[in-house]
């Protein structure tokens, strides 16, 4: 990342990406019931790198959320067996994990986080001490114990450890004219955990001094901290070395404030308590990495030959280290780009696939007949078409993020309205353009709700239909051709055809009378603006948003939705979506001189036909037979209103189409070729009359600076 | 110039401290998000300064910092820690770190805690 990219934007981004880790840690350890020892530490970590990044942005109440919740896991973390309240543990992290993704979703929306987060870090800090307080055999042992390795150390055992430590005393007394001198140090303000910065003090000095006494006495508490932070700390030591020496061992120390450096008489520092103070310092260290193994549980601390099973854990832990350290070099070929790179990227390769067609196959040079210009042209497009197919690819990303969110929506939900459901993800490897992923996400999501808050009923309702209590919804991705298919069905109540129509035509919605509405024509209601036959309106759906909102993003994409339903059976929707929106492989046709584009991937053949070969369905229109199936015909230029068409079947020429719902043969007057196009989005003065661009997917440039419609193949014909 | 060592998992503070270092006359002569990285890059690269996290997934922190002072028992490495961290501060100490910040940390204690540090 460079270094013009604000820090905001860095934290923004990486912690979004780390809360949705958090999401899948969250909603895997909960499908198992329980976190195991590696989702705990992998929860710990993510939140004490948010807490790291939001206290230095200074973004209070997310680092201390963040910093509770951090808490918590450290204490489940260093004591695995205890037991606690699986349930609650989870509900308070969600409820964090939705905080502080909330929040930094509003930072990236350039909104000031401003959300007060004290009740929740209240409930986790409460929930952290009913924890510490509650049956605590292993924990309270563990205190026991470290006062247990200090006391004797200070008392009994210190006579006889502090006696030879006496004589040492006295020996290089002897041996070097000692010099005793007393030192008092400030620490700068704010610095931070002023104890273990003494602690460093002593430990610096150490191997120069033969004796240290400090004031206050035992710095590694917690209650001298504030000692030293308000009243300095003290040293009196006995050395052999010069005071230069010892003033200069102290200053390499950090964040020293002030030092008050005086030389005292031996006698001042020769005192039983002083020598006992420094065994005790050493008895201290050596103590300590047993009980730190036990207390902190490091992921590799590696001072642990104390116990048999520390020495197996570290081998482990090497073994680890080796293999990670192998895939930490294969995660470096990694590199994250900013969208808008990518975005402009795909943009010029789209220019450049369009001006590569207007130089080669610029008429004036065409005429020349150019052989050597021909090669080099065919050697571009060669070139071009990889470069595109490159640029696409890195683009694709799997759809994998975008279904697993759905499962959190799932999971919530089945709380909240007391049903089962369960969610099958199939074919989550499927690859897109991460515009479209991107746009999928609200789809996606209001489909589920709706699935869940009307589909799924609840397990009793449930039972006495005969299905199983838990509900299935099942999200299936799978490529076809230029388009992924994405379908959402549950194995709910289903549509109830007769509701929806009598709500329809209550609503004005529709039309006709009741009998001649279709099934189709009825399920889609679903989708109209405000419609909703749900009498009350719950938390997640029945305000009739929602549905609508998912159509309009869909068919934004140039994609499209259809809705099928067997009563007591479930629904299922399906969305068709182009899989990039940029650039397709397209066929211009001409209708009286307007030339469009229609996608070659949904052209199965294209024939003359003879004057013969069309007939007419009873209701009159225009039927032809094609490899023994009927298809209705198209005319182009009637639907767009073109003059100076061809008219005749025989002049022109028909285009088989696939489409979603209905094939149909496309009437035009000639084929002009094969082209890329890039799609680009209707200007919003004409997309604004739908009705004017019903069955156009937007429009391209073509190579000599003309404009094209490209037909939304889908739109353009929904059937007789 | 000396030439600095940014461990940290977090993108946020690597980009952070080198922002606020390169302002001050260090340079940052190589980044790693893991212990495991960063042993290798310091063997590569021997930087003057390491500024090393404690808290990172593979290889914490304190292995790391052992790990470099086995090869480089002068090697000059500043822990950087979070409040609640003191025991691994303290052992971090006596394995032999140069000193210590503590997160949330201003852009004075820094350089002060790098300028501190004679090479």
């Amino acid at each position: 990342m460079s270094q013009n990219d604000s820090l905001l934007d860095v934290y923004v981004f990486e912690n979004l990406q780390l809360l949705e880790q958090l999401e899948s840690i969250l909603l895997a350890a909960e499908k198992s019931d329980r976190f195991n020892a590696e989702q705990v530490g992998a929860v710990f970590r993510i939140l004490h790198t948010i807490k790291g990044s939001s206290g230095m942005m200074n973004f209070d109440a997310l680092m201390r959320l963040s910093h509770a919740v951090e808490d918590l896991f450290a204490l489940i973390r260093e004591n695995p067996e205890r037991e606690y309240e699986h349930r609650t543990v989870f509900d308070l992290v969600f409820a964090a994990q939705d905080f502080l993704k909330g929040e930094i979703e509003r930072l990236q929306d350039g909104i000031a986080p401003s959300g007060e987060a004290n009740d929740l870090i209240e409930k986790i800090s409460s929930y952290h001490k009913k924890l510490l307080n509650g049956s605590a055999p292993e924990k309270s042992a563990a205190p026991q114990k470290k006062q247990k390795a200090k006391k004797p150390a200070a008392t009994e055992e210190a006579p006889t450890v502090a006696a030879p430590a006496a004589e040492q005393t006295e020996t290089a007394e002897a041996e070097q004219a000692a010099g005793a001198y007393r030192a008092k140090i400030f620490f700068e303000p704010g610095c931070k955990m002023e104890n273990v910065r003494a602690f460093g003090v002593i430990k610096s000095i150490e191997d120069i001094c033969t004796s240290i006494r400090t004031v206050p006495e035992d710095v590694l508490k917690e209650q001298s901290e504030d000692w030293i932070v308000e009243s300095g700390f003290e040293l009196f030591v006995e050395t052999a070395a010069a005071a230069e020496v010892l003033k200069s061992k102290i200053l390499a120390n950090f964040f020293i404030k002030s030092l008050e450096f005086s030389a005292l008489s031996p006698s001042a520092v020769q005192q039983p308590k002083a020598v006992v103070q420094h065994v005790e310092v050493k008895q201290e260290e050596e103590a300590e990495p047993i009980l730190e193994a036990e207390a902190l549980a490091a992921p590799s601390v590696s001072v642990q030959e104390a116990a048999p099973k520390h020495v197996a854990q570290e081998a482990e832990a090497a073994a680890k280290n080796a293999a990670d350290a192998q895939s930490a070099q294969q995660k470096q070929n990694y590199m994250s780009v900013k969208l808008d790179k990518l975005d402009k990227l795909m943009n010029l390769v789209g220019e450049i696939v369009i001006t590569e067609t207007t130089v080669t196959k610029n008429p004036e040079v065409l005429k020349l007949h150019l052989d050597s210009f021909e090669k080099a042209s065919r050697q571009l497009r060669k070139l071009t078409d990889e470069l595109q197919d490159t640029v696409m690819s890195i683009r694709m990303i799997p759809i994998s993020a975008t279904f697993h969110r759905l499962e959190r929506i799932v999971r919530d939900m089945c709380r909240k309205t007391g049903k089962q459901a369960e969610l099958v993800i199939i074919g989550e490897d499927t690859e897109m353009d991460k515009s479209v992923i991107d746009n999928l996400g609200d789809p996606l999501m209001h489909l589920i709700r709706n699935s869940m808050d009307h589909g799924i009923e609840t397990p009793e309702e449930r039972q006495r239909k005969g299905k199983p209590a838990t509900g299935k919804i099942v999200v299936e991705a799978r490529n076809t051709g230029g388009d992924v298919v994405i379908s959402i069905s549950d194995d709910g109540v289903g549509l109830d055809r007769d509701k929806l129509v009598k709500k329809g035509i209550e609503r004005g919605l529709i039309k006709k009378p009741e009998a001649e509405v279709t099934e189709k024509e009825a399920y889609s209601l679903i989708f109209a603006a405000g419609f909703s036959t749900n009498e009350a309106v719950t938390e997640f759906s029945g305000r009739g948003v929602g549905m609508d909102v998912a159509i309009r993003s869909i068919e934004k994409m140039g994609g499209s939705l259809s809705v099928d339903s067997t009563p007591d059976k479930g629904m299922s929707v399906q969305m068709r979506i182009p899989l990039t929106l940029a650039i397709i492989d397209g066929m211009q046709v001409s209708a009286g001189g307007t030339v469009f584009i229609v996608p070659l991937l949904s052209i199965q053949k294209s024939f003359k036909p003879k004057n013969g070969d069309v007939f007419r369905d009873p209701d009159g229109n225009e039927m032809i037979l094609v490899r023994g199936k009927c298809y209705p015909v198209v005319r182009l230029y009637e639907l767009y209103h073109i003059e100076n068409a061809r008219t005749e079947l025989e002049d022109g020429i028909l285009v088989l189409i696939e489409a979603d719902q209905q094939g149909y043969c496309l009437f035009v007057d000639e084929l002009i070729g094969e082209q890329q196009t890039v799609i680009k989005p209707m200007p919003s003065y004409i997309s604004r009359y739908r009705r004017w661009t019903k069955g156009i997917a937007g429009c391209t440039i073509l190579g000599d600076g003309g404009i094209s419609l490209i037909i939304d193949i889908n739109s353009l014909f929904t059937g007789v | 110039m000396k030439r600095v060592l940014v461990v940290d998992d977090a993108a946020f503070m690597r980009v952070s401290i080198k922002n606020t270092i390169t302002k001050h006359g260090y340079e940052v002569c190589g980044e790693a998000e893991n212990g495991a990285v960063a042993f290798q890059k310091y063997s590569e690269l021997s930087p003057d300064i390491v500024t090393m996290d404690i808290t990172m997934p593979e290889m914490d922190g304190l292995a790391a910092l052992k790990k470099i002072l086995s090869i480089n028992p002068k090697a000059n490495v500043i822990m950087v820690s979070a409040m609640g961290q003191e025991s691994m501060v303290r052992e971090a100490i006596i394995s032999g770190a140069k000193g210590f910040i503590v997160k949330p940390f201003k852009e004075d204690v820094i350089i002060s805690a790098l300028n501190n540090i004679n090479v």
